[in-house]
């Protein structure tokens, strides 16, 4: 038992000490960086559109095939996920929801001041 | 004999080489490190030894069992422990291997690649569920050779510890007679890597000759540096998640599977696999980003 609280505490000061040494940012996306980690994470993958977040923590990005991928927070980077070419995407408000239905991310919301036109045909 | 338990006796120097690692990637710039993904890690590190010791029980009471049928009667000496140790390395190429490309022992192992960070946190990400997939089978055969149980255990602690050093990005190649024999920081992030090049490749535990040997090695590129991961990356960083999602997702498969070969491929196929061929399985990825890569033939 004075091993497991030993390992706790030793996992906190560990975690403290990233915290401390400034391990902490929240990045956000350009352009130019979107393009490069849907590039680098989906093979196969030719971003010919970038979409940013408002807020740039996060884009929607479509090739020349007119598929579609996700790029979002992940602590200091992103995950990146294909969006099938089922997925209902619905604009309102300014928001673009877009339903991946996986079990823990069923239901994707990015701030997007203005559809953009490539995107428009593909929105309900 | 009693041997220590090497991962315990290193403990201490595995905090002192994270404190080290720390300082360095903020005075080099070299590696990443987020404290929350750290955290995660070493949590996932802390489950994986309160399981291993609920477990252990078992695993060793099984081990003396199928020692008792042992078909030589190995005495402790030095050669027996350095044949030992090399067998068990061997032994740890298959299990890895088959933890890559079976997604029953994949949903044990992923939880060491849900990372996409690499930094020494990620070797002490390790399983939570191994005992429950039954990878301990993989070194049964060590005991029915003759080996001591307590060489064997001796041996994959060691195994343990050098995996460690290994996840890095601040040291970049050794000497070329290391690099040849010994699995090393440059072999290993390839094997963490998930560009279609290498994917599911450098297997090895501590001597890389396994991989070059059934050909699963691959070279780390200055042109293509590595991503790091999972394919199919996780949503969160809670480590209770990264430790049973695979075998959420395993399960939903299997429920919703319409066939007993469905099932089979569900639970036993390569990680990705879908029925029917459209999975997004490593041979896939790797498949279509070679068709991408070679040049159109003019009919």
């Amino acid at each position: 038992m004075l091993t497991l609280v030993l390992s706790a505490a030793a996992i906190a000061v560990l975690t403290g000490l990233a915290w401390a040494m400034g391990f902490r940012s929240d990045p956000v996306l350009d352009d130019a960086a979107a393009r490069a980690e849907v590039e680098g994470r989906l093979a196969g993958f030719g971003a010919v559109s970038v979409q940013l977040a408002a807020d740039g923590r996060g884009a929607l990005v479509r090739d020349a095939a007119g598929r579609l991928a996700l790029i979002l927070p992940l602590g200091d980077g992103w995950l990146v996920r294909r969006v099938p070419a089922d997925a209902r995407l619905i604009y309102t408000d300014g928001v673009l929801h877009v339903v991946l239905g996986e079990l823990m991310l069923r239901d994707v919301r990015l701030a997007v001041p203005r559809l953009p036109v490539w995107l428009e045909g593909q929105v309900a | 004999m009693t041997l220590p338990d090497p991962v315990s006796l290193a403990v201490p120097a595995f905090v002192a080489l994270i404190v080290l690692e720390m300082w360095l990637t903020k005075r080099r710039g070299i590696g990443r490190y987020d404290w929350r993904d750290s955290g995660a890690s070493l949590m996932l590190g802390l489950g994986s030894t309160v399981a291993g010791a609920l477990t252990g029980a078992l695993v060793l009471a099984l081990s003396l069992w199928v020692h008792q049928f042992g078909l030589f009667d190995i005495g402790w000496s030095i050669p027996a422990f350095a044949l030992v140790f090399v067998l068990d390395d061997l032994a740890y190429y298959w299990f890895h291997r088959t933890a890559h490309r079976v997604r029953w022992f994949w949903a044990s192992h992923v939880i060491h690649h849900s990372s996409q960070h690499y930094n020494l946190t990620t070797a002490l990400r390790q399983t939570w569920t191994g005992f429950f997939s039954l990878s301990f089978m993989f070194r049964l055969p060590l005991f029915l050779v003759g080996f001591p149980v307590e060489m064997v255990f001796f041996a994959a602690g060691l195994n343990l510890v050098y995996q460690f050093w290994i996840h890095t990005e601040h040291v970049d190649r050794l000497p070329r007679w290391f690099e040849a024999v010994m699995n090393t920081p440059s072999h290993h992030r390839v094997h963490h890597a998930v560009n279609p090049r290498y994917l599911d490749r450098n297997y090895a535990g501590v001597f890389i000759v396994w991989d070059r040997l059934f050909g699963t090695f691959e070279p780390e590129r200055a042109d293509d540096r590595p991503r790091y991961g999972i394919v199919k990356a996780l949503t969160k960083l809670n480590p209770f998640w990264a430790a049973i999602h695979e075998w959420v997702g395993m399960a939903r498969d299997a429920r919703s599977a319409r066939s007993p070969r469905e099932l089979a491929g569900r639970l036993f196929g390569p990680p990705g696999w879908q029925p029917g061929g459209g999975g997004e399985t490593s041979d896939a990825i790797r498949r279509d980003w070679q068709a991408a890569a070679t040049p159109q033939q003019e009919a």
